[in-house]
């Protein structure tokens, strides 16, 4: 693309870009595997919506990693 | 199977015409295989695909690589495994995994479509897990890698996900992953080093103010990027400030729901990603086995 028609494309995004309802990864968890919730000392609250949809979407069987996981909330 | 190679080459073709400029800041820009100056340029045919230089370095990759957490949407291993020798094929040398997508499954698929020759045709990365946890641990991850892809050394290793506050903190600590690298380094098991993250722009600056010298660093660019918290405005100057190599993902927004929204089209933002007239260094992986084979109408994204 040519710097202008980036421009263009920038500019149409930017009404629906604004609040990251297309940028998922930003402002949800979806795309936060449990593997990474774990180690921080996150912990998995199955009420709240998002925790849910997290764990459906992720890898399955997770809790079994190949490697025994530390956990180090420093 | 009912994507052929034919069809993949056409997306291919269609992104060389999307990028055919040349980068303003690199005289390397990217360059047909048959130019021969790719470390990792497969040989024989294949001229369509386009390659860019990883960072200050002397290799080149693919601008646009196989994303290994969809190997393991593929139905088969057979499957899985022809897809990847699709690519190769088809000029693509870059390709991403990490430790944990799928357990495992993703990286033991790639190495076994690598083996038997292909693996010195590619620029293999994967991403250690460690999530702030030690060097030690990271260590052992890196054998997995390695055991799972039937290497004997990465060609880029990455941290995966700096999406929480304290990863910068957690990664620099004393015995954690940044040690690893440094010793993986000196092993010969990696070549190159980064890290990667969607989530802030402010926690990939902290990492980079921090100082370690990272060969790479990946982030979320596309259009909708552009306009809310974005890598591209905060991150991308300050990595090609640094000389380090730019990875872009989410090139379709991760779940393409802007596409599904109507609001892009999923080739306008594959070629926003791909576009390098202000991103010099950029070399983006997408999910090219969506476009050619899940859903080519663009409708289904899945991720």
């Amino acid at each position: 693309m040519t710097q202008s028609e980036m421009e263009a494309l920038r500019a149409r995004c930017a009404p629906t870009a604004a609040d990251g309802r297309f940028e998922p990864y930003k402002v949800s968890l979806r795309y936060d595997n449990p593997m990474t919730r774990m180690p921080h000392g996150f912990p998995f609250d199955h009420t709240q919506r998002e925790v849910t949809e997290m764990l459906e979407k992720a890898d399955g069987p997770w809790l079994v990693p190949e490697t025994t996981p530390e956990t180090s909330r420093r | 199977m009912n994507t052929t190679r034919r069809d993949f080459l056409k997306v291919g073709a269609g992104a060389v015409a999307a990028t055919s400029a040349v980068s303003p800041k690199s005289n390397e820009g990217f360059f047909s295989i048959a130019s021969g100056r790719s470390e990792a340029a497969p040989a024989g045919e294949a001229g369509n695909m386009i390659y860019r230089r990883f960072g200050r370095t002397d290799v080149h990759i693919s601008a646009i690589g196989v994303g290994g957490h969809h190997l393991g949407d593929v139905a088969t291993l057979d499957e899985a495994v022809q897809l990847v020798h699709e690519a190769v094929d088809a000029g693509i040398t870059f390709f991403d995994n990490a430790w944990e997508y799928y357990n495992g499954k993703t990286e033991t698929i790639l190495g076994r479509a690598l083996r038997d020759g292909r693996r010195e045709k590619v620029f293999l990365m994967t991403k250690v897990c460690t999530h702030g946890r030690s060097g030690k641990l990271a260590m052992q991850m890196l054998e997995d890698s390695l055991r799972r892809y039937q290497t004997d050394h990465l060609d880029l290793w990455q941290i995966h996900g700096i999406v929480y506050d304290n990863d910068p903190e957690l990664a620099y600590a004393k015995g954690g992953v940044l040690e690893a690298f440094d010793r993986a380094k000196k092993e010969g098991k990696v070549r190159f080093v980064g890290f990667t993250g969607h989530k802030d722009p402010a926690f990939h600056l902290k990492m980079l103010e921090l100082g370690y010298p990272f060969d790479s660093v990946q982030m979320p660019l596309n259009p909708f990027d552009a306009n809310f918290h974005s890598f591209e405005k905060q991150v991308l100057p300050e990595v090609n400030r640094r000389g380090m190599a730019a990875l872009g993902m989410k090139s379709m927004g991760g779940t393409a729901w802007g596409v599904g929204a109507g609001v892009v089209q999923a080739d306008e933002m594959l070629r926003y990603a791909m576009s390098p007239l202000s991103r010099p260094l950029f070399a983006a992986w997408t999910r090219w086995t969506c476009c050619t084979r899940t859903c080519a109408s663009c409708e289904v994204f899945s991720r």
